[in-house]
């Protein structure tokens, strides 16, 4: 046993180890047979790292038998990397030049096998001498051809091939079959690399499959089975597979009669080697025949001949019949003749080796036999490997969505699938049933009694009490005539489930308990006491999902008409790609090893597709969603806007939920709350998912709350401002001079000059009225990277009268911090409090800087990778054409480069950045947008700093993504805050303003 | 390449012979043999002599209580659904569905074992570029590119297109090595070649069984080494593949 061998191993190796390091006493042939030892331990897996050397030294034996074993096991214990193989490299060259052709041979074989660059750099060229010499003997030149493969392919740099062409055509035309094979395969690896270079050869190969296949004109020795080497005649057809095609027609001729004779003359025999060996030709040829695009007469008859294939017995050749049916999907002309073996096809589904059947099928499904196709697909579940089972239906699924000839087809489908695979489904496949159902209405009255139906059915998997949940909770109304069909029964069937399900999915099944129960019209008490009841069991649920949707489905449904806004049916989804399709991309838009873990992450608390991807559950830390927010695109239909003003709230003390009765439950403060938070969802949001709208309504009181952490705030003040504070921030971001504060007494206006990593600004404190000002601050609150001085402020303004205030600015290093004026005054008895962001901002301290394609390179490709070249997809961006987007980094300074990128769609853009710490940096960006989906685009940006780089790219990021105006400020505006219309024209402020 | 490792395994799966011409560290060839023969082994006659393991294609053949496995390339089949996807599809790179989303994370790990190329963001990218020659066919967001070194192609997924200045090579990418027709191996060849190698064994020792293989290990090691060089078959006629050992038989 496996101890009993490893005790004998050591043993053994022990004395190995010993009889080595006497070395005096040991003759040639006990070296050797400790040498095999070795090989035979490292052969079970041991390391026998000592005795490298050892064989090594045998290779500089003089003696071939030790020379022999020397070089077999260097070459099988060592790898090109290996230090000891320097060592040998002076033996090795001297054997490969020597006379002796044994040695030759040994030698050549040890390089073909593991030989590295410095092999390549030294004996290239007497390998290249020795394989077309003509004194040499076929069997040096035979391993000649192939260690000189080994060294273009590993060295291609070192290894001159040029002018080898004629060379490779001579060697062609060589008689023996040895060297011929080993040149084939050489000339299959110098046409792979450049077959252009070589189509002087292409004759030749016909030549040699033509004396094999069709003269049989070879020596005994090497046919085998009464087949002319099969080896070599696939590996020329093989070769021929590298010329794209062939043009001289006498060439393409004979070579099609040749392929014709294959075809043709290939018979089923009795013997199992002849038999194989002649099909290794034929499958080939078949290869060669659909690689060479034949006329369609002849490609009929390999599907024929593939038909065939597929019938027979022999595992092997039904196996390769599948497959290369499968390859022949590829030419046009053929479908329609593969689709009349798909009977044929159908039943080898029932092979041990299904892959091959299912593949096929996947491939030739189009909309005509996608029926068919499905259902045999959906039979064959319940027989199928357990190991295979996900793949089918998966397979089963995207068939059916992509060529469904009707919906409710489409979805009697996914309902089978998920009765009979419930298991080995992922969750994608059932949440598109239900998009689909969402967005179709003639199908949702359907799916409900199907749902109904199967609900009923006793022992359902739980994927489908899921869906059929969720479907009954937001149609069963839609079938209340029906007999059966009462709110109650349909409560009732769902509620029979509710005993042996997990707690992910007991959220779904309270959500649909609550729709019914708003459903139920009149409210039937039993009924409604019934899930009342429910909902109380639940609320001391530890699980905090569950918990909270049972107290807020117990608040809301005794809030009566308020309820029907937000548990009214989901709204429609968005027409877009299929989530199965969107999961791939959304994981290839991640890291690999976190990708499944955060669709995981996302996916376990979901009851609905949507409310899921916005809103982790309760229990889950936010950091881990706010890491993925730039990253994954959460499949739902809102963009990262909205994730931010969840996140933001949920980072907030989340699920407070008392605060559900607190909340007066009239109409208006909700949907102000709402309304700035959905601002960029699609209409209709917001009365959104039930959930978001519950949970953003709890914590609807943290958002103003929240706001305080914003620079923006009107603090205690009954004064209203002039104009939104954050639109005059953006606008000043972008321009030097402009107003930046308004109200019916007072004008802050502000004027910036910028140099370098200075700057000097002007505040203007105009008073608009004719009585002064009085107790008038500022104070600056600059952040960590700003070194801010602001000259005196008088402590009143008289009327009418302004005061200017200029303020020095230097910008340590790069960061997007903002800097923060905290402005009061007062004026007769109202104290005002304001405080108001700088546009200090990072893009002042940028210098445009255009730049030349010799400029740009060298730079860019020298910054590689993080942390000083950052790249990242922004989704969810604000769309605009390109020339738009242009103008906006040009306006934040960044200078656009035009046809720098030879792609039309991207912008290349480089500025300057200036700080005290890094003094000037250049920075280089590269946007690339995708025409076809204008909401998202990869930014790489790249300078020397790395701070700077990330910084940098946050904030284009930031300009991007939404509408400035109201990305940076996520703060309601105040509810009663009509603008002053308009400022009255002799008002000298206004005239100041025009001025600035 | 063609042939990775040819092995010679017992009823009880222990290793009668490996050769390997791909350098593998002791701890992957221990795995591997262990994982294919526990795979090859509990397969019955009415399967096929064909097993995909991992990027590799096992052909094996039973001789009484010995496995041969040899060990080719195995991609065709990835590059070939996204062929068939183009052509009739027309599908982008972008969105090539799931099925191949699947292929492509278990080619991804096998990746990172081996070709040490990456797929998705700026992973090991720069060497999977390096490693990789000139486009040979350009769909619309998918490369099919080409290593000059190993001869394996490669597909690459990525949004930005073309390998211009800015080097494809860092970003959203994903790349992993197919081969198309040409690259993968004739299976009955190779089927075939196994029955040459114990024919060849057969007329050399007469009547070949474990035994003979267990104790003249250098033999069969030999005639292995006349019969296939660095993956490649360099010679399949008997008299030419035995004639070195003969010569020696005779000079000791």
């Amino acid at each position: 046993n496996k101890e009993q061998e490893r005790l004998r191993v050591d043993k053994e190796l022990g004395n190995i180890r010993n009889r080595f390091k006497k070395e005096k006493g040991l003759t040639p042939y006990d070296k050797k047979k400790y040498v095999w030892k070795m090989l035979y331990i490292y052969m079970l897996g041991y390391d026998v790292d000592f005795g490298h050397m050892e064989a090594v030294s045998l290779i500089s034996a003089s003696k071939y038998p030790e020379k022999q074993v020397g070089y077999i096991v260097t070459s099988c214990l060592l790898n090109e990397n290996h230090d000891f193989l320097r060592l040998a490299i002076n033996t090795v060259r001297n054997d490969i030049i020597g006379r002796n052709e044994t040695f030759q041979c040994l030698a050549l074989t040890l390089v073909g096998n593991i030989g590295g660059r410095e092999f390549a750099e030294s004996l290239a060229p007497d390998v290249q001498k020795l394989l077309l010499s003509s004194s040499c003997r076929p069997l040096v030149r035979k391993k000649a051809a192939l260690c000189l493969l080994r060294l273009f392919r590993k060295n291609p740099d070192v290894v001159n091939v040029d002018g080898w062409a004629d060379r490779m055509t001579q060697l062609l035309d060589e008689r023996d079959l040895g060297v011929l094979t080993s040149s084939m395969s050489l000339l299959v690896a110098l046409v792979s690399n450049n077959h252009e270079a070589y189509w002087t050869c292409l004759p030749k190969c016909v030549k040699i499959l033509e004396r094999l296949a069709r003269n049989q004109d070879v020596p005994q020795e090497y046919t085998y089975y009464g087949i002319p080497s099969p080896w070599l005649q696939v590996k020329t057809m093989r070769a021929l597979q590298y010329f794209p095609t062939i043009e001289d027609p006498n060439t393409r001729r004979t070579l099609f009669e040749v392929l014709q004779w294959i075809l043709m003359g290939t018979d089923v025999v009795k013997n199992v080697n002849k038999n194989n060996a002649s099909h290794a030709v034929l499958f080939e040829a078949l290869a060669l025949v659909m690689h060479l695009d034949a006329e369609k007469e002849m490609m009929s008859q390999c599907v024929a001949l593939l038909g065939k294939f597929i019938a027979v017995r022999e595992p092997n050749i039904r196996y390769l019949g599948l497959e290369n049916m499968t390859r022949m999907l590829i030419v046009a002309d053929v479908q329609e003749s593969i689709k009349r073996h798909q009977a044929q096809i159908i039943t080898s589904l029932k092979d041990p080796d299904i892959r091959r059947a299912l593949d096929l099928l996947y491939g030739m499904c189009d909309i005509t036999n996608a029926k068919d196709i499905v259902e045999e697909l959906l039979q064959y579940l319940n027989s199928a490997d357990f190991t295979m089972r996900e793949e089918l239906s998966l397979k089963a699924a995207i068939l059916a969505e992509k060529f469904a000839p009707d919906l409710s087809w489409y979805v009697d489908v996914i309902l089978q699938l998920i009765e009979k695979a419930g298991d080995f489904i992922s969750d994608d496949i059932w949440f598109r049933v239900v998009q689909f159902v969402t967005n179709n209405d003639d199908l949702q009255p359907y799916a409900a009694a199907k749902a109904k139906e199967y609900l009923e059915k006793p022992a359902v998997d739980e994927k489908m009490v899921k869906v059929c949940a969720y479907i009954l909770g937001e149609y069963s109304h839609l079938l209340a005539r029906r007999p059966g069909c009462s709110p109650k029964e349909i409560f009732s069937i769902i509620h029979e489930k509710l005993p042996s399900v997990s707690t992910t999915t007991i959220p779904l099944l309270l959500s649909a308990y609550a729709k019914i129960l708003m459903h139920t019209q009149p409210p039937d008490q039993v009924l409604q006491n019934q899930i009342w009841t429910i909902f109380t069991k639940y609320e001391s649920c530890i699980d905090a999902e569950i918990q909270q949707r049972a107290v807020e489905y117990f608040a809301l449904s005794r809030k009566g008409a308020a309820v029907m806004d937000i548990l009214a049916e989901m709204p429609k989804f968005p027409e877009r790609q299929s989530s199965l399709i969107k999961k791939a991309e959304d994981a290839e838009a991640d890291t690999a090893e976190q990708s499944a873990l955060k669709l995981r992450a996302q996916q376990q608390p979901s009851n609905a597709l949507v409310v899921t991807d916005q809103h982790p559950s309760n229990g889950e830390p936010p950091p881990v969603f706010v890491g993925q927010l730039s990253v994954v695109k959460a499949p739902n239909m809102n963009n990262t806007k909205d994730h931010y003003s969840t996140e933001h709230v949920l980072s907030q003390e989340n699920g407070n939920l008392s605060q559900v009765d607190q909340q007066p439950p009239s109409a208006d403060p909700l949907s102000d709350l709402l309304g700035p938070l959905a601002i960029e969802g699609p209409p209709g949001a917001t009365v959104q998912y039930e959930n978001s709208a519950v949970s953003e309504l709890e914590s609807g009181p943290d958002v103003v709350d929240g706001s305080a952490i914003v620079p923006v705030e009107v603090g205690t003040n009954t004064i209203q401002p002039i104009g939104n504070i954050a639109v005059r921030f953006h606008a000043l971001c972008l321009k030097d001079s402009g107003v930046l504060y308004e109200d019916p007494y007072i004008q802050i206006g502000i004027k910036a000059e910028w140099r370098a990593h200075q700057g000097r600004l002007v505040l203007f404190l105009g008073n608009k009225n004719t009585s002064p000002l009085v107790s008038v601050q500022a104070l600056i609150l600059p952040p960590a990277h700003l070194k801010m001085e602001l000259s005196l402020v008088p402590d009143t303004i008289p009327p009418r009268a302004q005061v200017q205030c200029p303020l020095e600015v230097v910008n340590l290093r790069p960061s997007r911090d903002v800097a923060v004026l905290d402005f009061s005054y007062k004026f007769g008895t109202h104290m005002v409090n304001i405080k108001l962001r700088l546009p200090a901002v990072l893009n002042k301290f940028l210098q445009p800087l255009p730049v030349s394609a010799e400029e740009f390179f060298p730079q860019w490709r020298s910054l590689s990778g993080p942390p000083s070249k950052l790249q990242e997809v922004v989704r969810g961006v604000r769309p605009m054409a390109l020339p738009e987007m242009a103008n906006l980094l040009h306006s934040y300074r960044i200078a656009i480069s035009p046809g720098l990128d030879p792609n039309p769609n991207n912008l290349v853009a480089s500025t300057t950045f200036y700080s005290e710490d890094t003094r000037a940096i250049v920075c280089l960006v590269r946007i690339e947008t995708d025409p076809a989906d204008r909401t998202q685009l990869r930014m790489t940006l790249a300078s020397g700093d790395p701070t700077l780089t990330f910084e940098l790219k946050e904030f284009i990021k930031e300009q991007l993504v939404s509408i400035p105006t109201v990305a940076q400020a996520p703060t309601p505006p105040p509810p009663a805050a009509p603008p002053t219309p308009q400022i009255p024209p002799n008002d000298p402020a206004a005239l100041l303003a025009d001025l600035l | 390449m063609g042939i990775r490792f040819i092995l010679m395994v017992n009823k009880q799966g222990q290793t009668r012979l490996a050769q390997y011409y791909e350098w593998l560290t002791l701890e992957e060839r221990r795995a591997l043999e262990g994982e294919i023969v526990r795979k090859c082994l509990a397969r019955n006659e009415q399967q096929c002599s064909f097993v995909e393991h991992r990027n590799y294609k096992i052909v094996y053949r039973r001789y009484a209580s010995l496995f041969f496995l040899v060990g080719v390339d195995n991609d065709e089949v990835d590059a070939l659904m996204v062929e068939i996807l183009w052509r009739r599809e027309r599908v982008r790179g972008w969105s090539l569905g799931l099925d191949l989303k699947r292929n492509l994370v278990s080619e991804t790990e096998r990746m990172m074992s081996k070709e040490c190329l990456g797929c998705y963001p700026s992973l090991a990218l720069e060497e999977a570029v390096n490693a990789i020659g000139q486009p040979t066919a350009c769909y619309e967001q998918c490369n099919l590119w080409r290593s000059e070194d190993t001869l394996k192609y490669f597909l690459v997924l990525d949004r930005a297109v073309e390998l211009d200045g800015f080097g494809s090579k860092s970003g959203l990418c994903a790349c992993w090595p197919v081969g198309l027709n040409c690259n993968k191996d004739n299976e009955l060849a190779i089927l075939e070649f196994i029955h040459l190698l114990v024919e060849t064994m057969d007329r050399h020792f007469g009547n070949v069984c474990e035994l003979d293989i267990m104790f003249h290990l250098e033999k069969a090691h030999f005639m292995l080494e006349e019969m296939v060089m660095n993956g490649s078959i360099v010679e399949t006629s008997k008299a030419n593949i035995l004639s070195p050992i003969q010569l020696m038989d005779k000079a000791s």
